[in-house]
Order: structure tokens, then C-alpha cells, then sequence
């Protein structure tokens, strides 16, 4: 067939792989902790505050990193959440 | 998008329904996404926690999907167009079922209905990424709905693996791995490896290799010489992911060997081609970025000794490939197709948002 193709201007252009990390990095203050839930109305507040496009810069470097080849980084000082011994925090994926 | 109903309530009065978007939102990242885990039950699967997870739409990020521009671009040229939605964790066979049984003769309907024509009577099927895989196991089903098809078109879709499932299952994922300081990289790959869709997409296995050997070298420009999955201390051992003997895969992890041979079955349909009856009407668009070897195409394989340590992955990437910056341009075609049916698409592009490409957008036009 025919191409006819679009005028519409290309994409937006991704955001760097260091500002989508700033971005998670700042996402996960908002995360569940001391028996408080997500905090979702803060998570809506900080995502206010950025501009349309900042958000799909961030949404365009996420989708397109989240197929490739983990990278696995793992931060020096992270807390590993496995009890000692057995790995019984598995529960939730035993369901019968 | 996968949207989980999370609670119901029926007392006498309707039931009502509350729902949640568990993949992908700002919310997959702080653990929601361990949620998405599923578990056997009979002969098929359940989701976690026992709720309905609905495939609505594709996958959208802070309003954002990579289709937005593909569709832009079927209006602008007289292209009706419909985003069937669909549930990758699930068996790809499960999927076809539905689409053929329920979606097909609903949407048929509902056409018919509202806008009095047969939307089946002249049709497209196209796929990207896994949904190319998708659309060449619809070509085996027996329906007689698909007399009626005139092109099927895959874009970006691995006929040949890739490498990054594989990581997965050793590794979780890097950007679901943490919450906060919390390191859930194992619960994280006891999700992934209770998703049966995901075991259709590792490597070739390597009797498919020897039958299509001669021609994956012969690829004038995107050969594939040798296996792709070797032993780390023998590069001369091949290691068939589907197959690849004691201690490859680790026995902690939930990792199912059952589903992976349930798995081999059906990538083996999907590398074998489509029925005769649609060799015609099957097109591969494939893309390669314009750096140079962007992209994993082979893997090392070190024997497990213990259990695994996902910060210690035994499987390597081996050096960079020509491809898409996922999927290696000597996968993304079905070698036994006569070459004009296949068309790579060079430049500036990425596996994810391909088909917002306008190049992308002329090799289809090419093809149809």
C-alpha cells in the first residue's frame, strides 16, 4: 500500500538512564514503611509537580530499559529482606 | 496494562467491582509488582491473592504507550485498527483460546452491531515483541475465521529467544529489585519464575539450531554462526536453555521444569513456521539500531554449585549484537521466510517503541 506518513513531530526524546533512576530513587520516599501504606497522595503531588513532558521523558527511558538485559545493580549498603535460615517470607507465592 | 480486581462485595445489590493497575504504574516499582506473581491450580493458573487480573489496553506509563503513533499513523491511512490487550504471563496457547473463542465472536458482534459491517471479513493480525510470537501461534489455530486473513506481521518479535528472560530468572529484574532499602531481588524471581508465559522465551533450543543451521549462517547480513548459549569454562559445550542437564536452573527459586517443556512445545510451533495456507500472507519486520552491536545475543552458562545467589549470576552476556537494543536481529525473523518477506528497519529506533518509527511505518506500508 501507499505510506502516507505522519507530520506530527518525533517523540518525545527519553529521559537519560541517571535522571530515570533520580526519578525512582525520589519515587521510593513515598513507599510503604513504618505499618503506613504507600503514600499514593504523595506520589500524585510529585508527579504534579512535573511538567507533562519530564513525565513521559521518565515513562519512555522505563519502558524501553525495562526489556533490556538486567543490569542488576546492587547498592552497597541495601538491606536484604530474607530472614536468616529458611526462606519462609516465600509464603505469599505458596498459595493453594 | 493488567488490572486487578481487588475486592468485591455481593448482598443482594450488584457486585462491585474496585480496580487497581498493577503493570505498569508508579506503584510497580515500590512492590506492587510482587503481586503479579501466579500459582498452579488444576491444569492452568491463578493469579496471586486470587484476583482477577484483566489485560486492559496495552501497557502505559504516566499516560504514555509506544503504540499512540502506530495507531496515529493506521488513521491517517485508512486503516481500522483495534489493541487487543492480552495477559503475557499467561500461556500463550491460554491467550489464542481466548482470542479466538471469546474475544473474536464478541468483537465480531459488537461491530456488526454499531457500525454494520464484519470487521473479520478483511482483516490484519500484527503482533510486537511477544505479541509477534502471538500472532504466529493464531496462524495454527484451526478457525475458520482465518480464511479471511490477508496479512500476518510481526515486528520486533524473537522466532529465536533472546537472552534477557534468561537473566531474569537468575537475576529478578533491576528496576523492581529494591523497595527503598529493602532488597526483594528473590522474592522478585520467585514472581517471575511462576509466570508460564515467560518460558517461551529463552533461546532457541538446539535441535531447532541444527534444523535451521545452514540457514541462520547464511543471513547476508545477520548471521548466526554458532549456538548461542554456551558453557562458561567450554565454549564448545552447547547449552540448550530448554534442555541444559543438572544444575543450570536453581532448584530454590520456584523455577518450573515442567512448564518449560510445556514451553519447548510451543516455541517450537512458533519457530516452525506458519501453516502453508498463510506462508504468503506472514511478513518480519526486524530493527537494528545504528550503533554497532547494541544488543545481547549470546550468553555463558556457569554450572550452579550451590543455591543461587542472584547477585552472582551464573549466566554472562557475551558481546554485543546488531539488533533492536532487546531482541538480536538474527532472531527477529523466521529464517525459512523468502526474503522479501522480510524487512529490517535501520536507524535510530528501539525494540520498545518501534512501531512508533515512522521507517517502521513504511516497511508495514511495504508489506501490505
Amino acid at each position: 500500500m501507499k505510506n502516507r506518513p505522519l507530520s506530527s513531530p518525533s517523540p518525545t526524546r527519553p529521559a537519560t538512564r541517571s535522571e530515570a533512576e533520580r526519578f525512582l530513587k525520589e519515587l521510593q520516599e513515598f513507599r510503604a514503611r513504618d505499618g503506613k501504606p504507600i503514600d499514593e497522595a504523595g506520589i500524585g503531588e510529585f508527579l504534579d509537580k512535573m511538567s507533562v513532558a519530564s513525565r513521559q521523558a521518565i515513562a519512555r527511558r522505563i519502558l524501553m530499559d525495562i526489556l533490556k538485559s538486567p543490569t542488576n545493580h546492587f547498592i552497597a549498603g541495601a538491606r536484604d529482606d530474607r530472614p536468616q535460615g529458611a526462606l519462609s517470607f516465600m509464603k505469599p507465592f505458596a498459595i493453594c | 496494562m493488567l488490572r486487578a480486581r481487588i475486592s468485591y462485595h455481593h448482598n443482594g445489590t450488584p457486585q462491585t467491582f474496585r480496580y487497581d493497575n498493577y503493570w505498569l504504574s508508579p506503584l510497580s516499582f515500590l512492590g506492587r509488582a510482587l503481586s503479579l506473581g501466579m500459582y498452579k491450580h488444576g491444569n492452568g493458573f491463578r493469579d496471586h491473592g486470587d484476583r482477577i487480573v484483566i489485560p486492559n489496553g496495552s501497557v502505559r506509563l504516566f499516560g504514555l504507550t509506544p503504540y499512540s503513533r502506530f495507531t496515529n499513523w493506521c488513521e491517517l491511512n485508512d486503516l481500522d485498527w483495534f489493541i487487543f490487550g492480552w495477559d503475557w504471563r499467561r500461556r500463550l496457547e491460554d491467550t489464542v483460546s481466548f482470542f479466538f473463542n471469546k474475544f473474536l465472536p464478541q468483537f465480531r458482534c459488537t461491530v456488526q452491531q454499531q457500525c454494520g459491517v464484519d470487521p473479520l471479513q478483511d482483516f490484519i493480525l500484527m503482533g510486537h515483541s511477544m505479541g509477534g510470537m502471538l500472532v504466529s501461534l493464531m496462524l495454527h489455530h484451526q478457525d475458520p475465521v482465518l480464511a479471511n486473513i490477508s496479512y500476518a506481521v510481526t515486528v520486533a518479535s524473537p522466532f529465536y529467544g533472546y537472552d534477557s528472560q534468561i537473566h531474569r530468572w537468575f537475576t529478578g529484574e533491576s528496576l523492581l529489585n529494591k523497595i527503598g532499602p529493602i532488597d526483594v531481588t528473590q522474592r522478585m524471581i520467585k514472581v517471575i519464575t511462576s509466570l508460564p508465559g515467560c518460558y517461551v522465551l529463552p533461546f532457541l533450543d538446539y535441535e531447532t539450531f541444527l534444523t535451521n543451521r545452514l540457514a541462520l549462517q547464511s543471513d547476508p547480513d545477520y548471521p548466526l554462526n554458532d549456538y548461542p548459549c554456551t558453557d562458561f569454562a567450554n565454549a564448545g559445550e552447547s547449552i540448550d536453555p530448554f534442555s541444559p542437564g543438572p544444575n543450570r536452573y536453581p532448584t530454590d527459586t520456584g523455577f518450573d521444569l515442567a512448564e518449560l517443556e510445556r514451553g519447548a512445545t510451543t516455541y517450537k510451533k512458533i519457530a516452525a513456521g506458519p501453516p502453508a495456507a498463510y506462508a504468503d500472507k506472514f511478513f518480519n519486520i526486524r530493527g537494528i539500531q545504528t550503533r554497532p552491536k547494541s544488543t545481547a545475543g549470546t550468553i555463558s552458562w556457569r554450572a550452579l554449585t550451590g543455591p543461587l545467589n542472584p547477585h552472582t549470576s551464573p549466566v554472562k552476556r557475551g558481546p554485543g549484537w546488531p539488533g533492536d537494543g532487546v531482541q538480536p536481529a538474527w532472531s527477529t525473523r523466521l529464517v525459512t521466510l523468502p526474503s522479501h518477506h522480510v524487512v529490517s528497519v535501520k536507524g535510530n529506533i528501539d525494540h520498545m517503541f518501534i512501531m512508533e518509527d515512522d521507517q517502521t511505518h513504511a516497511a508495514i506500508a511495504r508489506v501490505l
